[in-house]
């Protein structure tokens, strides 16, 4: 490369580096660089077919008390099912449990909640085969300070569930069939002895 | 006898010729009269949703003439959990010549304004003079003042959100935003200018009254939009989750949660659809449903 060439790379690299400088150092004074409030949900990295466990969402690491949110878990329908999504701090959950996307809002009648919130407990159930895998997907529609101002900035914590094996089957104890069986034999025992005394 | 009816031809001629002097000035009042016209401004559809598109259109300005276009709003706002605010959501800025100003009374000096233009720009924490933003505050009237003069970068803006923490004892503050923006007439002293009412909140009263203001004529006009939207209870101007915390906490009675604070009006608030007639637990119960997609549509 000739001497100009280089000369000309340094200035552009040169250029480039100032501008990323700026652009970090306007962001770094002039964006709100306080933490994230987050929206979390944890793994079932073992859940058995046809089996059900509970997974809460929790809100976190809000400064400002939080009086409403709106959020979606997103997931594969024909892994798990949505069967239950209760509980939760706010006054009122209502969901719609609309496959793939699970619609929840939680709000406030009265004061609003600190956090960290349970948001909802949503229960799953493993529709799916052994060793397919959904993602527990968190889309944050809105959260909402207590006076209605959207809280910024947001960050999402997403889980998952794995479907692992049914649990090998354990007969049932049938208690007529083990009376009656009982019944049948008590029968002969009574039967053969009273047979033996007559001989 | 002659002289009769001399007398009378020139009578006669004068009735004639008053007649024809008052056609005359008839036809040139009808020619002038447009010239000195009355400025007009209308607004077409003059009842709007928020985040419909409408037309401002003005006549009888100069020509070529820059008109000032201001639209008042006022409004009162709860105090709940130590502070106020005033959110406008997905605001759209069409005309870069768009300034507004915001005056916050019965506050302490900490006014500040989160801004957030799109998703992936940082959220702007706006709290002393920058950005173009100047804060004064007096000390007096507790009155704090937020001007953001023109231009302004045009584009939907996510989140302007005004939060003040008030003087004690105050339950309810009153704010008052102004937004101004400039539009040129044509050559024959007209101007038609587009506004996407998207975050535009429907107002108290349900009504904004725009005012038009030639810039060197002094001549001006003034019109009325109604802005409504069904389910926007908290006036932030869009439905969403916290619309059913403003109804069930002025269910409940809530401080603040009021007809002064909230648009509790039968068309905002009343969207139950099996419930019809007062505003109550139920239309929140009903909104949040609708919300998740349980419901098709508000009542």
């Amino acid at each position: 490369m000739s001497e100009k060439g280089k000369h000309k790379d340094g200035k552009r690299v040169a250029v480039v580096g100032l501008m990323a400088l700026a652009l970090l150092v306007l962001t770094a004074t002039t964006a709100n660089c306080g933490s994230p409030v987050i929206v979390s949900i944890g793994n079932i990295p073992d859940l058995p077919q046809g089996t059900e466990a509970t997974i809460p969402v929790k809100i976190t690491n809000s400064v400002q008390p939080v009086s409403s949110a709106r959020i979606s878990l997103l997931y594969d329908p024909t892994v798990v099912e949505i069967t239950k999504v209760e509980g939760g701090d706010f006054d009122e959950l209502i969901f719609n449990p609309d496959g793939g996307e699970a619609q929840i809002i939680g709000y406030q009648f009265g004061g609003s909640l600190y956090t960290p919130i349970t948001f909802a407990d949503v229960t799953v159930r493993a529709i799916g085969n052994p060793g397919e895998t959904t993602p527990l997907n968190i889309k944050i529609h809105e959260i909402n300070m207590g006076t209605g101002s959207p809280i910024y900035p947001r960050s999402v914590s997403n889980g998952s569930v794995t479907i692992t094996a049914p649990p090998p089957a354990v007969p049932e104890f049938n208690i007529v069939g083990v009376s009656v069986l009982t019944g049948i034999l008590s029968l002969f025992l009574v039967i053969s002895r009273s047979g033996k005394r007559e001989k | 006898m002659k002289r009769r009816m001399k007398k009378k031809g020139r009578k006669i001629k004068e009735g004639k010729r008053i007649k024809q002097i008052l056609i005359a000035a008839l036809i040139a009042a009808a020619f002038v009269a447009p010239a000195f016209a009355a400025p007009t401004l209308t607004v077409t559809p003059s009842e709007c949703i928020s985040g419909d598109l409408v037309t401002l259109r003005g006549t009888g300005f100069d020509a070529s003439e820059i008109v000032t276009l201001t639209s008042t709003c006022t409004c009162w706002k709860p105090v709940i959990e130590g502070q106020t605010e005033c959110c406008l959501l997905k605001f759209n800025i069409s005309n870069k010549k768009t300034g507004f100003s915001l005056v916050v009374h019965d506050v302490k000096d900490n006014v500040t304004i989160d801004l957030r233009k799109f998703w992936g720009i940082p959220f702007w924490h706006i709290n002393h003079n920058m950005l173009g933003f100047k804060f004064t505050y007096d000390p007096v009237n507790h009155t704090s003042k937020v001007v953001r003069p023109a231009p302004i970068p045009t584009g939907v803006y996510e989140v302007i959100d005004v939060i003040g923490k008030p003087i004690d004892g105050v339950c309810e503050v009153e704010m008052e935003t102004t937004v101004t923006t400039e539009v040129t007439t044509d050559g024959t002293g007209r101007f038609r200018e587009v506004v996407d009412t998207h975050g535009i909140p429907a107002p108290k009263a349900g009504k904004y009254t725009v005012k038009a203001i030639g810039k060197t004529s002094g001549l001006s006009a003034t019109t009325d939009l109604r802005v409504k939207l069904k389910g926007d209870v908290s006036r932030d101007g869009i439905v969403g989750a916290y619309d059913c915390v403003s109804i069930a906490r002025y269910s409940v009675g809530l401080p603040g949660y009021n007809a002064q604070t909230l648009n509790l009006d039968l068309y905002t608030a009343d969207v139950c659809c099996f419930y019809q007639g007062e505003v109550d637990i139920d239309d929140a119960r009903w909104l949040a449903r609708y919300l998740v997609g349980l419901e098709t549509k508000l009542c």
